[in-house]
C-alpha cells in the first residue's frame, strides 16, 4: 500500500514515514504541496496525508484540488488547528478524516486503517484486527488464519465492528445495519447478539474483545500488545 | 474621598443661593423706599419753609406779618394734616405758627438750612421731619420751621418685615421649593443617560470588550468621561487581542514539536523509557490543548443558537473519550433521561466542558469500573466516578484555574477551570458532590429551556439512537 504523505516539517515527515513504514506501508514524503501534486498526478496512491500548514500553497486548497481530481484515495489531513471551524470546512473542503497535532504514530495509523478498511479500498476487502480476519467478499472469518463459521447478523456485526476498530458504534448504527428498517425488532436483540458474538470470539481465542459502553455503543478493540 | 451627590450640591447651593438674593432683593427694595422717602420729605418740608417766607413781610415799625393763603393756612390749621409749621424770631420766641407745637429750634452752625429729625415720644411710633429757615425780611432775621410728623422708621422696618412674610414671604418661598424640584428634576434627566451608560459598563467584561459606551445621549460636560473611557477600552480590546493570540500562536506552534517528540518517543527501543516519556508528552499536549481551548473560550460569544439534545451530545461526547477509557480498562455508560432533553447551546463549549469533566472521572475512577452519566430533565449532566471522591474542603477549589488536588495525577490543572467558566458562559453551573456509595459527583447545570422553542414531536431528535 502506497501512502502519499505533504508534510513540511522534515523531522515530523521522517518521523511518520518511519513509523508508517515500520507498520508495512509505503510511503512517499513531499515538503511542498506542488511536488506531493505532482507526485500524486503521476502515481496511484492508495491513501493521502495532507498537512494543511504548508508554505507555498494553502492546504485546504490543495484539500480541493486533490478531491477534485476524482480520487478514490481517502485524505487524513494533518492540523496544528482544532477549532470548530477549521474541522468544518477541512471535511467541507473533502477531507476524509483529521488528527490534530499533537498525535500518537499508532492514533495515525488506526485512523489511517479505519480509511482504508473502508468497502472498494485497500484494507476494505480483508478486514483484520490482531489475529482475526474477516473476508468481507466471501464473509469467511478466521482467527490465525483457521476458518470459523460465524451466522450472517453475526458477521454482519463483527464487519462493522472490525471497520470501525477501537471506536465507538454506536448501538443505532448496529439496529439499521442488521435489521434496516423493520420494527419488528426485539429492544434486547442487539445485546443478545453481541453478547453470543463475545462469547464466540473467546471461545476461538481471538485477540480483540468487544467492550459494552451501555447507553453508548459498542467497541472492538484490538488486545495484542 | 467620600463619593458626593450632585444632585445633594446642587440643592444646597441653590437653596443658600435663592435664601441670600430673597434677602438681598428685600433689602435693597426696603431702603430704596426708605431714601426714596426721606429725600421726597426733606424736599416737601424745605420746599413749604421757602414758601412760607415768601408769605412774610415787613412794615415800617419793624413789626411782622404773615399772610397765608387761605387754603394753605386751612392745611396747617387741620388737625389731621401731618403739616405743621412756626416762624420765630431771632431769639427763638414764637411769632406765627399752625396752631400746634413743633420742634425746638435746631443750631444752625452756619448757611440758613437745616434740616433735622424730631422725636417728641421718645421710641414711641411718632417721628418728626423738620426743616428751618433762616431768612432775613428787612432787618430782621427770623426763622421758618416746617415739619412733617412720620411714622418711627423702627416701626415702618417692622411692618414692612410684617408685610414681607404675610404678604410676599411665603411666594418667595413656594418659588423657591418649585425652582429646587425643576432644578433636581433637571439634574436628574440629565444624569440618566449616565446610569444607564454605567449599567453597559457594568455588563463589560473579556468576553464582550467590543462594547462600547453610546456618546450620543451624553450630556456634553459628561462626554470627555465617556469617550476616554471608550478609547480606554480600545487599547484594553487591542491589548486582550494581542495577548489571544499569543496565546493561541504559542499553543499552537508548540504542536509541531510536539509531535515529532511523541513519534519519536514511539520509536524508541525501550519501552519502559518510552512508556514513561509518552505520558510526559501526552501531559504536555493536553496542557497545549487547554491553553488553546482557553485562548478560544475567550471569543466564545454568549448567543448560543444550536439545539442540542442533552442524551445525544452525551452520547457522542462520551463515545468519543470510551477509547481513553477502554484502553486504561475502564469503562463509560450513560444513562438517558426518558424524554429529550433540549437544550440551546454551543456543541463546541459543550464538548469542552462535559469532555473535561468525563476525561477528569476516567482519570480518578479505579480500573474496572465505569464513569456513569446520567442526564436528567433538571436539565443536568452529572458524571459520577468510583474514585477517592473530592474532600468537603476541596470542592470549591477545584475549579479554580491550575489549583490541583493531587499533582501526581497528571491533570493540566485547566480542566475544571475551564468547565466552569463553560458553564457560566452557557448560563449554567457547575459542581461538585459525593456520589452514593462514595466518588465524585460532577453535575452540569444547564439553563432552563424556557428558551428554547419547543420542538414539535417530528423535529425532537430520537432519544435513543
Amino acid at each position: 500500500m502506497r501512502i502519499l504523505l505533504i508534510e513540511d516539517h522534515s523531522r515530523l515527515a521522517n518521523s511518520i514515514t518511519k513509523g508508517l513504514v515500520g507498520l508495512g506501508f509505503g510511503v512517499d514524503t513531499f515538503p511542498t504541496a506542488g511536488d506531493g501534486l505532482d507526485a500524486f498526478k503521476s502515481m496511484a496512491y492508495d491513501a493521502i496525508i495532507l498537512d494543511l500548514g504548508l508554505p507555498d500553497r494553502d492546504g485546504l486548497d490543495v484539500l480541493r484540488e486533490l478531491r477534485e481530481s476524482d480520487t478514490s484515495a481517502p485524505i487524513l489531513v494533518l492540523t496544528a488547528r482544532d477549532g470548530i471551524d477549521d474541522r468544518v470546512s477541512g471535511l467541507d473542503a473533502g477531507a476524509d478524516d483529521y488528527v490534530v497535532k499533537p498525535f500518537a504514530m499508532k492514533e495515525l495509523a488506526a485512523r489511517l486503517r479505519a480509511l482504508l478498511r473502508r468497502p472498494g479500498l485497500a484494507l476494505g476487502g480483508v478486514l483484520s484486527v490482531g489475529n482475526l480476519q474477516l473476508q468481507t467478499f466471501s464473509r469467511q472469518v478466521s482467527v490465525n488464519g483457521e476458518n470459523v463459521h460465524f451466522s450472517v447478523r453475526e458477521v454482519e456485526a463483527l464487519e462493522l465492528l472490525m471497520r470501525h476498530e477501537g471506536q465507538i458504534v454506536p448501538k443505532g448504527s448496529l439496529e439499521d445495519s442488521l435489521y434496516g428498517l423493520s420494527k419488528n425488532v426485539s429492544p434486547n436483540s442487539i445485546e443478545v447478539l453481541i453478547s453470543r458474538l463475545r462469547r464466540r470470539l473467546g471461545s476461538i481465542g481471538a485477540g480483540c474483545s468487544i467492550h459494552t459502553l451501555y447507553g453508548i455503543g459498542y467497541l472492538l478493540k484490538d488486545d495484542t500488545p | 474621598m467620600k463619593p458626593y451627590s450632585l444632585t445633594r450640591r446642587i440643592t444646597i447651593g441653590l437653596t443658600a443661593t435663592m435664601l441670600i438674593a430673597s434677602l438681598c432683593a428685600f433689602g435693597w427694595l426696603y431702603l430704596k423706599t426708605e431714601w426714596t422717602d426721606a429725600a421726597l420729605r426733606k424736599q416737601t418740608v424745605l420746599d413749604q419753609a421757602r414758601v412760607i417766607a415768601g408769605y412774610l413781610t415787613i412794615d415800617d415799625k419793624n413789626l411782622v406779618s404773615l399772610h397765608l393763603p387761605p387754603q394753605l393756612a386751612e392745611a396747617y390749621s387741620n388737625p389731621e394734616s401731618p403739616y405743621r409749621y412756626a416762624v420765630r424770631d431771632a431769639d427763638g420766641q414764637y411769632l406765627f405758627d399752625g396752631g400746634m407745637a413743633v420742634a425746638p429750634l435746631p443750631a444752625f452752625a452756619n448757611g440758613h438750612l437745616k434740616l433735622y429729625e424730631y422725636d417728641p415720644d421718645g421710641p414711641g411710633p411718632l417721628l418728626v421731619f423738620g426743616a428751618a429757615l433762616r431768612t432775613e425780611v428787612g432787618r430782621r432775621t427770623l426763622f421758618v420751621q416746617v415739619e412733617q410728623q412720620a411714622h418711627d422708621p423702627a416701626y415702618i422696618s417692622k411692618s414692612v418685615v410684617d408685610e414681607f412674610i404675610v404678604d410676599g414671604g411665603w411666594l418667595e418661598i413656594l418659588f423657591l421649593f418649585v425652582l429646587l424640584g425643576v432644578s433636581i428634576w433637571i439634574v436628574k434627566r440629565a444624569i440618566a443617560p449616565i446610569k444607564k451608560i454605567s449599567t453597559l459598563a457594568e455588563s463589560i467584561g473579556p468576553t464582550n470588550a467590543n462594547i462600547r459606551l453610546p456618546v450620543d445621549k451624553v450630556p456634553l460636560e459628561i462626554l470627555p468621561l465617556v469617550s476616554a473611557v471608550n478609547s480606554a477600552l480600545d487599547r484594553l480590546e487591542q491589548g486582550l487581542q494581542h495577548q489571544r493570540e499569543f496565546n493561541a500562536n504559542a499553543a499552537h506552534q508548540l504542536r509541531t514539536p510536539l509531535s515529532v517528540l511523541m513519534a519519536n518517543v514511539d520509536t524508541l527501543k525501550e519501552p519502559e523509557v518510552a512508556s514513561r516519556l509518552r505520558t510526559d508528552v501526552e501531559h504536555m499536549s493536553r496542557i497545549v490543548s487547554q491553553l488553546l481551548l482557553i485562548a478560544r473560550l475567550e471569543t466564545l460569544t454568549t448567543n448560543f443558537d444550536e439545539i442540542v439534545d442533552l442524551n445525544n451530545a452525551a452520547a457522542d461526547i462520551a463515545g468519543s473519550l470510551a477509547p481513553l477509557a477502554i484502553a486504561s480498562a475502564k469503562g463509560i455508560e450513560l444513562i438517558r433521561s426518558d424524554e429529550p432533553v433540549v437544550v440551546r447551546t454551543s456543541t463546541f463549549a459543550l464538548k469542552a466542558a462535559l469532555g473535561n469533566v468525563i476525561e477528569n472521572a476516567i482519570r480518578h475512577t479505579p480500573e474496572g469500573t465505569s464513569v456513569r452519566l446520567r442526564v436528567t430533565d433538571r436539565p443536568s449532566i452529572e458524571v459520577i466516578d468510583h474514585g477517592p471522591g473530592v474532600p468537603v474542603e476541596h470542592r470549591a477549589k477545584i475549579f479554580e484555574r491550575f489549583w490541583r488536588g493531587d499533582r501526581s495525577a497528571g491533570g493540566a490543572g485547566l480542566g475544571l477551570a475551564i468547565v466552569d467558566r463553560i458553564m457560566k458562559a452557557l448560563q449554567g453551573s457547575v459542581f461538585v458532590d459525593e456520589a452514593p456509595g462514595g466518588g465524585a459527583l460532577f453535575v452540569l447545570i444547564f439553563p432552563l429551556a424556557a428558551a428554547v422553542p419547543s420542538l414539535s414531536k417530528q423535529e425532537r431528535p430520537l432519544a435513543a439512537e
